[in-house]
């Protein structure tokens, strides 16, 4: 079990000519995911890496039937090509591009919500179910098959995350990253509620970061909760000055309410467990880990 | 990255918005004549420094203590006078903290009596993630404020939607019309340049029945400005700090902080997270260099260099953790460079991840005096400790 994509999963890859698409893919394959198509215009008919190449979505989608397209494009086409992923009816999209601009990204917004699509994205390094299959730019060596489910916003947290798990011989089930960004495609809440439904999955762990409301409508979608497995939260940037560009647009601190401190009291309120060091996620999740179920 | 005035007065300018008669002076000599070309009966003189507030800032120096960035004069004479107490004095508002801006030129303006006055604005709200257009009167007591959501997808502002917010400010025909143009016009700013925001405040109506734009604001997509030329070509050089400049050369985003050890990182995230650490066992970083996912050595030697060069820095703090980014390649960055300065502060490396081992060893084998970790917690402690001991 998993969520969102297992080795059987059939994933396409928009922009798979470009380096970072090729590298990926070749990744992906080795790790035993499921391509079954890639997306190339003009190069309809040929082949790269075995995998059959396709002028447009459309005819991959016809040709394959995928449940995921990934996406590695400049930031001017990728709203483009999310937008011929929602075209071509898609259930998850998964897009790899940073510093989209946000008007682009506004511009498709509606139809992303009118669509029965999901985007996971912009600036995402994607998705990774250990073991089976990889979608997207995550380094799947640092991954464990086992049973902590993962939601993040940044990248570079996540891999220090999964690192300390796997130095403690803790695995991941599925690991999501939503992406650093202030127009989310996906909700936090909805990747937990897939992993409330896992049942390979015991406990989320939730790495979020200053800027935005995700992590509160998160805190207050698992109050909520009913038979809900354990949260570990860790929030990234306690310390940021308010209004400093830290480098991506969706963190930054304009209002108290956005604050790594409120973020986790909101999620402390709702019961997860709150880590403040991010030197300590490991030794965090391993305890609650340990801990005996009361069923 | 912020413009300044005289940069956003010509963008208006330029989409069709009516701007008050002004122009830029570098010398008060050069003001005078500004002055003289204008030649009107009375005149602002308004510091050109990258943020807004001005009339509400303060400069530092002991003779213009308590005295803002906007004066005004009603002869040649005194706008050469205010021009010179200005120039490369510094600069403080509300919304710059501690930082001061030199103020290198000045922006010259016709001051025009208004009858009302109003503030327009067109923006993101992230929260919602709809942009809206309001607009409201600044003059009447109940301060209404006036919004519609605009669809981006529109090349143009629906005339319908500029005539139903200009007739809600109560303005009669031949003014709605003007209206109307100013507020399609200032949507065009807001697509052409992809910006956040964008507001006129204030719009200024004149007894004699005209529309000026006042002051107004452009606020940039960040990730737009550094990749679109039209923005980046504004960037103001005079404005930058050698290591912002760096920054921008080599693609690596720079965040300038007060305390005195430097920090490299691979990525915002770990960056946030380094910061966190820091507090948690009391160290102060200079500053926050992010080389993002897939540096490369010449990448990694420049951000190193950057870090040294700055005053403040006691020590420096390397923190990569080598998901997509290869350890090793950040070591070779780091003993190219540190073979081409001396460098006489504490650097402590953590590294961990990719390649970790090549890199740990190319370290070492350099004979220099790198203090190398593999852990994050231990390694900021280490880095702060040393630096206490050398002060």
């Amino acid at each position: 079990m998993s969520i969102i994509a297992n080795s059987k999963t059939k994933i396409i890859c928009q922009g798979m000519l470009t380096p970072a698409g090729l590298i990926n893919v070749e990744q992906a394959i080795a790790y035993g995911t499921n391509i079954v198509g890639g997306v190339a215009p003009e190069k309809g008919g040929q082949t790269a890496l075995n995998v059959p190449l396709f002028n447009t979505v459309k005819e991959a989608v016809q040709a394959t039937k995928p449940q995921i397209s990934v996406i590695f494009a400049s930031a001017q086409k990728a709203a483009s090509e999310i937008e011929e992923a929602l075209d071509a009816g898609i259930k998850w999209i998964v897009c790899t591009t940073e510093r989209i601009p946000v008007h682009d990204i506004l511009r498709i917004k509606d139809k992303l919500i009118k669509s029965k699509s999901h985007l996971i994205g912009p600036a995402s390094p994607g998705l990774i179910t250990a073991g089976e299959c990889k979608v997207g730019t995550m380094p799947a060596h640092l991954f464990l098959p086992g049973n902590v489910g993962i939601i993040s916003r940044s990248s570079s947290v996540l891999y220090e995350a999964v690192q300390q798990l796997k130095n403690k011989g803790i695995g991941v089930s599925s690991c999501v990253a939503l992406g650093a960004y202030p127009m989310l495609g996906t909700e936090f809440t909805d990747i937990l509620d897939l992993f409330n439904k896992d049942k390979k999955t015991e406990i989320v762990l939730l790495i979020g970061e200053i800027g935005g409301s995700f992590e509160q409508r998160l805190a207050e979608h698992y109050q909520k909760l009913k038979n809900k497995k354990p949260l570990v939260s860790y929030i990234a940037g306690h310390f940021v000055p308010e209004q400093t560009y830290m480098g991506n647009i969706g963190a930054i601190v304009t209002n108290p309410f956005e604050t790594a401190d409120y973020k986790s009291a909101c999620l402390q309120q709702a019961g997860s467990v709150i880590v403040s060091s991010p030197a300590t996620i490991g030794d965090a999740v391993f305890k609650v880990l340990m801990e005996p179920k009361n069923e | 990255m912020q413009i300044q005035e005289y940069q956003i007065k010509k963008i208006f300018s330029k989409a069709g918005i009516p701007i008050l008669k002004g122009a830029v002076a570098y010398t008060p000599n050069e003001a005078y004549e500004v002055a003289k070309r204008l030649n009107c009966p009375r005149y602002i003189v308004k510091a050109q420094i990258p943020t807004y507030l001005r009339g509400k800032g303060e400069f530092v120096e002991a003779d213009q203590k308590k005295k803002s960035g906007l004066r005004k004069t009603s002869s040649l004479k005194a706008v050469k006078k205010e021009t010179a107490a200005m120039l490369f004095k510094h600069l403080k508002t509300p919304l710059t903290g501690d930082k001061a801006f030199e103020v290198k030129k000045v922006y010259i303006e016709e001051i025009r009596e208004s009858a009302d006055r109003y503030k327009l604005a067109i923006y993101i709200d992230f929260e919602t993630q709809k942009v809206f257009l309001t607009a409201q009167n600044l003059l009447t007591n109940t301060k209404k404020i006036f919004k519609t959501e605009v669809n981006l997808n529109k090349e143009t502002l629906p005339l319908s939607k500029a005539t139903q917010i200009a007739t809600k400010l109560g303005l009669q025909h031949g003014l709605q019309k003007k209206m109307v143009k100013i507020l399609q016009s200032l949507y065009e700013v807001f697509v052409t340049y992809q910006a956040f925001e964008v507001n006129i405040d204030p719009l200024i109506l004149t007894p004699d029945k005209k529309f000026f734009a006042m002051a107004g604001k452009i606020a940039f997509d960040p990730d737009v400005a550094v990749s679109d030329k039209n923005i980046a070509c504004m960037s103001d050089l005079e404005e930058e700090t050698p290591n912002e400049t760096r920054a921008r050369l080599n693609n690596f985003r720079y965040t300038k902080l007060d305390g005195n050890i430097g920090c490299i990182i691979n990525g915002s995230g770990l960056g946030m997270a380094t910061l966190d650490l820091f507090r948690l066992h009391g160290g102060k970083p200079a500053c926050l260099l992010d080389i993002g996912g897939e540096p490369t050595k010449e990448i990694m030697a420049a951000a190193f260099k950057a870090v040294l060069s700055e005053p403040d820095v006691e020590g420096v703090f390397i923190n990569i953790f080598g998901g997509t980014t290869r350890c090793d390649v950040i070591a070779e960055g780091l003993v190219a460079a540190a073979k081409e300065i001396s460098v006489g502060i504490p650097i402590v490396v953590r590294i961990d991840g990719t390649n970790e081992q090549i890199a740990t060893r190319v370290l070492f084998e350099s004979g220099l005096p790198f203090i190398v970790k593999k852990g994050m917690d231990e390694a900021v402690c280490v880095i702060i400790h040393a630096v206490q001991e050398i002060m």
